[in-house]
């Protein structure tokens, strides 16, 4: 694991409209980390997340996210902070009426990529990478849930990001499949992808521990 | 364990979920062709892209809130326990209140037993045609509109649909309809209509009620007769010295053979409130209220409580609208100015004049361009994808409108956007088509 920073936050405070939700967040995550936010609905990890992506403005302290600073951000450099982040929900929001390639590549084309030689290569490798190397031509319908996430995890890669955001990825999943996301998770992030991992699912905290951040009470306390 | 085997093996043994057989209905049903143009602007936003997406038939809340005095009462009504079944045909108050603002602003006298409501207006339509529309009965709608095509399928009624023109601000005339009448059973008109922005005109909508009524007699009492469903759920939203007619206040006559579609979710802003009605002969309206209390589709009591108490003081409902059409009518003249001063400058590029409700029609003529890159548009999907990927704007062709695959025309909204939204797009707008060669 190197030790670049990718994400470095001093006294951030986190707003939902007028009111502040977390208060004075610091928090520095490396390069290929995996890092879990737990902690009840409400509580936060979601408006973190969104504030990370340049959903939410930040208010109030610092923060740099994959070199930018988001203080300073201004709304034109959002596309370009968005593709050094991959972002997968719990609902896969894919395109339900093209396949799996054509979803890869709507969002490829939609954030510059003109070569379409290059594209097939970037998608034939991100295919590989999340196990579904025969399912490129497939529709949404036709794939199962794990699958379909898979899907959403191979679009967050295409852009090759700093960091992965996870929003409750495993939340319409089953425990088994929800394992095979999160090893699938942790595979991308020994390959140098940094992970903030919103979750509030204890069982795969359990099985699979890593770095914890606990939301609670308008704080975020450092576990593990 | 066990168990978990057991599903696994029956699961092996199915068929594939995708290939489980269902209704011919179901089977062939279209979903609305503007969603998967919202797929793809939604993925773009996504990514974080500025997109003034003005595709969306709908109002943002934090743009047009709904009056704060429903919002009030809806909450009031809910703490007063307004949590069981409505009745049928919609709460006695709201029927009373809603006869009450059509006598008062509408021009129109309906008793409460002549008043259905609903869950907004799609079930009102629904109902419509499930009362009036038999298997194999012909329906005749012009295009561009709104859903018409999906409810005479869901009913197995034959269509015929009439093409309007860009010169008759895109509203059907008497003269498109009349060859068809004689075998039709239905007439679905709307005004102000929906995608065009646009209105009949008194005399447009007096010649086409003289033709039915006209039909009506002909067909003589034991055959059923002609009906036109008149969608007017915009009817509070029209702009400047522009005026709305109905086919009852124009030709009494025509009110045996008029359902109305009408509702509080334009003219309040309440799209997801979903409080609808209609209003016609009592004895359509009471089949159309048997059909839907099989289906269920009643608007939630508390909301029709907290309407009909919000519409019991008309002031406060003519000051709402006072300020909310201004802010129709200053995006949509923005607009339109902005198009027109791009057609000035050379570009191709038209707009009809806004008349009512939140819809621009605007055109871009834009076929054989050739973009910076040197890729020729081809046709109108071409002009749409450039139009999007390059002016960052996203507005739903009229061919989603049962219109021509090739139409130039498209719907603009502005039901989502902020007032310094219409400058930047158009400026958008003007540096991508200078673009083009």
């Amino acid at each position: 694991m190197s030790n670049e920073t990718v994400i470095k936050l001093d006294n951030v405070s986190v707003f939902q409209e007028h009111s502040a939700v977390v208060n004075n967040i610091n928090l520095e995550v490396k390069k290929g980390e995996f890092v879990y936010m737990i902690g009840k609905t409400g509580s936060g990890k979601s408006s973190l997340l969104k504030t990370l992506y340049g959903e939410l403005p930040l208010k109030q302290g610092e923060a740099t996210v994959a070199g930018f600073n988001l203080k300073n951000v201004k709304r034109k450099e959002i596309p370009f902070l968005r593709r050094k982040l991959g972002i997968v929900f719990q609902d896969f929001q894919l395109l339900s009426d093209r396949s799996v390639y054509e979803n890869l590549r709507f969002v490829m084309k939609a954030t510059g990529w003109k070569d379409e030689a290059a594209i097939k290569k970037q998608i034939d490798s991100v295919l590989k990478k999340t196990g579904l190397e025969n399912k490129g031509q497939k529709m949404p319908y036709e794939l199962s849930g794990g699958e379909q996430q898979r899907v959403s995890v191979a679009r967050a890669l295409v852009n090759s990001p700093e960091i992965i955001l996870a929003d409750e990825p495993t939340g319409n999943l089953d425990p088994e499949t929800s394992s095979e996301i999160m090893s699938l998770l942790l595979d991308i992030a020994k390959s140098g992808t940094a992970i903030l991992f919103a979750t509030h699912d204890f069982i795969l905290y359990n099985k699979f521990p890593s770095r914890t951040l606990k939301f609670e009470n308008g704080k975020v306390e450092q576990l593990g | 364990m066990l168990n978990c085997g057991k599903f696994q093996n029956m699961s092996a043994a199915a068929t594939n979920v995708k290939d489980l057989k269902v209704s011919k209905l179901a089977e062939n049903i279209i979903g609305s062709e503007i969603i998967k143009l919202a797929g793809e602007v939604n993925e773009k936003i996504k990514q974080g892209e500025k997109i003034y997406n003005l595709t969306i038939g709908d109002f943002n809340p934090k743009q047009f809130p709904i009056p704060a005095e429903l919002k009030q009462y809806i909450v009031d009504e809910y703490f007063a326990d307004q949590t069981n079944y409505p009745a049928a045909d919609g709460m006695l108050e709201l029927r009373n209140a809603v006869s009450n603002l059509l006598k008062q602003r509408g021009g129109l006298d309906y008793k409460n037993d002549e008043i259905l409501i609903a869950g907004g207006a799609r079930p009102v339509i629904y109902a419509i045609f499930r009362t009036l529309v038999d298997a194999n009965d012909t329906v005749i709608f012009a295009v561009p509109s709104w859903n018409n095509n999906h409810y005479t399928y869901l009913n197995g009624a034959k269509p015929v649909v009439i093409q309007a023109t860009p010169e008759n601000n895109f509203m059907p005339r008497a003269e498109d309809i009349k060859p068809f009448i004689k075998e039709a059973t239905l007439l679905a008109l709307c005004s102000p209509q929906n995608p065009t922005g646009t209105i009949f005109s008194k005399e447009a909508l007096e010649e086409i009620c003289d033709m039915v009524i006209a039909e009506n007699l002909r067909r003589g009492p034991e055959q059923k007769p002609l009906y036109v469903m008149y969608d007017q759920i915009y009817w509070a939203l029209v702009l400047g010295e522009n005026k709305h007619y109905n086919p009852v206040s124009l030709r009494p006559e025509m009110r045996n053979y008029t359902v109305f579609v009408d509702g509080i979710s334009k003219s309040l802003a309440a799209t997801g409130v979903r409080v609808g009605w209609s209003m016609g002969p009592k004895r359509i309206i009471d089949k159309m209220k048997a059909v839907l209390t099989h289906v269920g589709a009643w608007a939630p009591r508390a909301e029709q409580m907290a309407t009909a108490k919000y519409l019991s003081d008309l002031n406060l409902y003519d000051t709402y609208l006072v300020t909310q059409k201004k802010k129709i009518s200053d995006r949509l003249e923005g607009f339109y100015k902005g198009f027109m001063a791009l057609k000035s400058e050379g570009f191709g590029v038209h707009a009809i004049t806004p008349q009512a409700a939140i819809y621009l029609t605007i055109q871009f003529n834009l076929n054989g361009k050739k973009t910076a890159e040197g890729n020729v548009l081809e046709n109108t999907a071409d002009v749409t994808r450039y139009i999007l990927d390059e002016a960052k704007i996203a507005v739903v062709p009229f061919y989603a409108f049962g219109a021509d695959k090739d139409s130039t025309w498209y719907r603009l909204s502005v039901g989502t956007c902020s007032l310094e939204d219409v400058s930047a797009a158009i400026e958008s707008l003007r540096a991508a088509l200078k673009k083009l060669s």
